[in-house]
């Protein structure tokens, strides 16, 4: 197929209009149209997460009980976890954008294994389903870690959430190893290694994370159910077991998975700064190589989840150490970003906005990560509101914020449409006000103690918690205001031309959107991707 | 953060303000960096662009630097852990269980459980930290010395703290351990040397007098601290009891008269505890019930709440005036601790851990950190 007839622009149907009906999406092996079918079926869930996050944030307006019992609060808070991790943020970016760009960046026409990647969509609704089924149910109240024994005798059913993990798993083990295999097979024979966008090397990393680290939730789970249902003891103290050995194995794969979750937005950076500063990346290789070794390291430092949970002290030193080689390569990501703006011609459009916001938030998140990461401090600083907000710099302010600058600079090339900008940027700042308000006072709380996974706390932290819940209002609007200005664009928005940023990568010099197969003809590889002329050609 | 009340409380938070100080000119800079290049290169003023692509010294620099500076916060970091982990000799030793949702403490030397922790003001002290093998787990965690453990079933684990001043402060729990998690938090007290001992001997007065209206035991909910009694008094119970009165109390032993437990109407004195305590210690004339002067008064007492149990019916309950009559009738506030042994409770807990393979305790797990 790739010996297609040069035909002239705008001849081919866009991807979009190529076969119309709900069944030719349903059984689509379009590596375009399974990344919306990731983005449709994902943000339902988003929002549904985040209400309730502002539901439990209400309820901590105030110290004593308002309207939730601390059962209903135990359980929204695990399903917002767990919703928010297995279901947005963990598929979020490489299996929309990823999906959606990586074949096209790499002059390829599709992926690997296009129909193992409707699989991997599929998969993916399964174990939606099933964590829908969970909550019809019965919720789970043990928190999104599962703890044992504490997640065994509770008596919601954790294990319909745990198989909703398992099969999700297998969503992104397919994702990943269609990734890597893609890459190594398929990429423009014209294209070297060290020609390929960052966004595509990230996912190549974190596709490498996704196929090593996935497969230890499976087993996990195998060992729960051989506890469980053939009274085989691994985790269970009362019958010889050790409960140790359980969070052990969740953060195996669970810590990777935070890098599985930030190393694809760290990704869409590296394309963003360079197309809005209309300058070649700044030190290409070392972004690279600050990728592929945060994949490694951040394999290897599970243990700084579990510094008070009775891990030999040697081992606590051990992974405290190697903990801190993790905030390296971050660091030297964030100086290249920066050093590419310099002597550039910054245009502030609102994905590069988001993106700024990002290396703003996710240095907080990053640098208290430092603190996390010191032995003595995480001993005070573990399980406390201290971390909750460390999370959340660094999960929903580094690859919350970036789902939505990717949003923002891939829109018109997925849909064709502009959105309206001013919304956009006011969306950007009510975000970022709301950001701030809800999560910096959960710094301060935590640092005097305020332990997490409270349904109700004690009166000297109010005022924190005040503050977070005014905050959360905010940033919950801001969210609506976004997503509704996107949605909106769908109907009324502009025409979007093919190059509205004047990006280099490949993805700006094929249709918008692009047809079916990607390139009418071969794609056009002789511009480099972060090539740029030295005088500003475009506004 | 908090006062600083214990050495280390000062390490930690020395260390808090120093990495967190760093980390802060950190993010002044690349803030404040960012804010510069997007304003002196926008692109209103900047139209022709110098399209560098790297600089090898530039990198190398900002890789080693970062890599000094995390190594100098991991030490920072180290060397109040190791603090934390170094329990001085000098140390008392409390050893506490975590329960859904209560912390109960005891006191292995001085032989006392309690519900709230007393400890005196300037003295080490050492936390053995345990939950029973079919609960979950917890953690322990004083926010003011900056210490945290977390309490796993039927293992152990150890942490210390010592307080240079008298105050309260909170204890909570910090592991997610089900509905009432938020909820399972006390109080520590750190008080003088001469009130922490008048508190030890109150409690030691307590457990040897639980006939204490405040130690009365609901049978069908036994509170913290008054589930010994329970267990003390099965056993006497089946050693001396069980032989007439049968397994059940319903006085289905050996064939005779003996009492039918279960049903509260026709004893003879009461059920109260006070009353059961009297016949233990007369017997009842004119019955098979002999007296049983070898059981000391803690066991009577125990065997007393034991066979009050059996009944689900209402229990007449002890007045105020009931228990100080007997107090002063058998002399009990004059009776003293038996020397020379260790708790039962202590004793089932080390048994429980070498069934289950580990025979840690805290000072085992420290002796092994200090040889």
């Amino acid at each position: 197929m790739s010996s297609q007839p040069a035909a002239s622009p705008m001849s081919l149907p866009n991807y979009l209009e190529a076969r119309p009906g709900i069944l030719s999406w349903l059984t689509t092996t379009d590596h375009k149209r399974i990344g919306v079918l990731y983005l449709a079926s994902m943000m339902p869930f988003f929002l549904v997460a985040a209400s309730f996050a502002v539901m439990f944030r209400l309820e901590l307006f105030s110290p004593g009980q308002q309207f939730l019992t601390n059962d209903q609060y135990n359980r929204l808070l695990t399903v917002h976890g767990v919703v928010m991790i297995f279901l947005f943020i963990i598929p979020g970016i490489p299996a929309v954008f990823g999906n959606f760009f990586l074949p096209i960046m790499i002059g390829a026409e599709d992926v690997s294994f296009p129909r193992i990647n409707l699989m991997s969509w599929y998969c993916y609704v399964s174990g939606a389903v099933l964590a829908l089924i969970s909550v019809a149910v019965g919720p789970p109240d043990t928190g999104w870690t599962f703890y044992v024994p504490y997640s065994v005798k509770t008596h919601p059913n954790v294990l319909l959430p745990m198989a909703a993990a398992f099969i999700l798993g297998w969503s992104s083990i397919l994702t990943g190893l269609n990734f890597v295999a893609t890459v190594h097979r398929l990429r423009a024979k014209a294209m070297g290694w060290f020609e390929m966008p960052l966004f595509v090397w990230s996912l190549y990393a974190t596709g490498w994370v996704q196929i090593v680290a996935t497969p230890v939730v499976g087993i996990t789970l195998v060992m729960v159910l051989l506890e469980r249902f053939l009274g085989i003891p691994i985790f269970d103290p009362a019958r010889g077991g050790d409960p140790v050995l359980y969070q052990h194995m969740f953060w195996i794969y669970s810590h990777p998975a935070v890098y599985i979750m930030v190393l694809p937005a760290m990704g869409v950076v590296s394309e963003i700064i360079p197309t809005f500063s209309r300058k070649k990346i700044f030190g290409y290789r070392y972004i690279v190589f600050s990728s592929i070794a945060i994949a490694a390291i951040g394999s290897l430092v599970w243990g700084h989840h579990m510094f008070t949970s009775g891990m030999a002290d040697v081992a606590r030193i051990v992974f405290s150490f190697l903990t801190f080689f993790v905030a390296v390569p971050s660091a030297v990501k964030v100086f290249n970003w920066l050093a590419t703006m310099y002597k550039g011609s910054v245009w502030l459009a609102p994905p590069m906005v988001w993106a700024l916001m990002f290396i703003l938030l996710f240095s907080i998140g990053g640098l208290t990560g430092l603190i996390n990461a010191s032995l003595s401090l995480d001993v005070h600083l573990h399980d406390t509101a201290w971390v909750v907000s460390h999370f959340h710099f660094t999960m929903f302010g580094g690859t919350g914020v970036i789902f939505f600058a990717a949003l923002h600079y891939w829109w018109p090339k997925v849909f064709g449409k502009m959105y309206n900008n001013t919304i956009a940027y006011l969306a950007a700042g009510i975000f970022f006000f709301g950001f701030l308000a809800t999560y910096l006072p959960l710094f301060f709380a935590g640092a005097r103690g305020m332990p997490r996974r409270y349904a109700d706390y004690l009166p000297e932290y109010e005022i924190y918690h005040k503050i977070s819940t005014i905050g959360s209002w905010f940033l919950f609007a801001s969210l609506l205001l976004l997503l509704g200005n996107l949605v909106y664009s769908l109907f009324k928005g502009k025409r979007a031309p093919i190059s509205p940023w004047g990006g280099a990568t490949l993805e700006w010099r094929t249709a918008t959107p692009p047809p079916t197969l990607n390139f009418d003809g071969e794609p056009d590889l002789s511009r480099g991707a972060y090539e740029y002329p030295e005088q500003v050609d475009h506004d | 953060m908090l006062l600083a009340a214990s050495e280390i409380t000062r390490a930690v938070d020395r260390a808090f303000f120093l990495i967190g100080g760093v980390s802060l000119l950190l993010l002044a800079g690349i803030t404040v960096a960012m804010v510069i290049l997007a304003v002196r290169f926008r692109r209103s003023r900047v139209r022709t662009t110098s399209q560098v692509g790297g600089h090898t010294v530039l990198e190398i620099t900002w890789t080693v630097i970062p890599t000094i500076i995390v190594m100098w916060m991991f030490y920072v970091g180290y060397g109040g852990f190791a603090l934390m982990r170094q329990v001085p000799k000098n140390h008392m030793v409390v050893d506490v269980t975590g329960k859904q949702w209560v912390w109960s403490f005891s006191y292995p030397k001085e032989r006392i459980d309690a519900s709230e922790m007393v400890v005196p003001v300037n003295t080490p002290v050492l936390v053995n930290l345990t939950a029973p093998p079919e609960d979950v787990i917890h953690s322990f965690f004083i926010p003011d010395f900056r210490v945290k453990e977390d309490a796993r079933p039927g293992q152990a684990s150890y942490l210390w703290f010592e307080s240079e001043r008298m105050g309260t402060f909170s204890i909570l729990c910090a592991e997610f351990c089900g509905k009432d998690h938020s909820k399972m938090y006390t109080w520590l007290k750190v008080v003088s040397r001469e009130e922490y001992e008048q508190w030890v001997e109150k409690q030691q007065m307590k457990k040897f007098r639980p006939l204490e209206v405040g130690a009365m035991m609901d049978p069908n909910n036994p509170g913290f601290g008054k589930d010994q009694l329970n267990i003390d008094g099965a056993v006497i119970f089946g050693a001396a009891c069980v032989s007439c009165h049968g397994s059940a109390g319903d006085g289905s032993g050996l064939p005779g008269q003996a009492r039918n437990m279960t049903i509260l109407k026709d004893w003879k004195r009461s059920a109260k505890v006070t009353d059961i305590y009297r016949t233990l210690s007369e017997g009842i004339e004119g019955t098979q019930m002999r007296p049983y002067p070898n059981l000391t008064p803690w066991e009577r007492i125990a065997v007393a709440h034991y066979v009050r149990s059996f009944s689900k019916e209402p229990r007449p309950e002890d007045t105020l005036e009931d228990c100080q009559a007997m107090i002063e009738e058998y002399g009990l506030d004059k009776v003293q601790a038996p020397k020379q042994t260790i708790p039962i409770e202590r004793a089932m807990e080390l048994l429980v851990m070498e069934a289950g393979g580990r025979a840690l305790t805290g000072e085992d797990a420290l002796r092994g950190v200090n040889p």
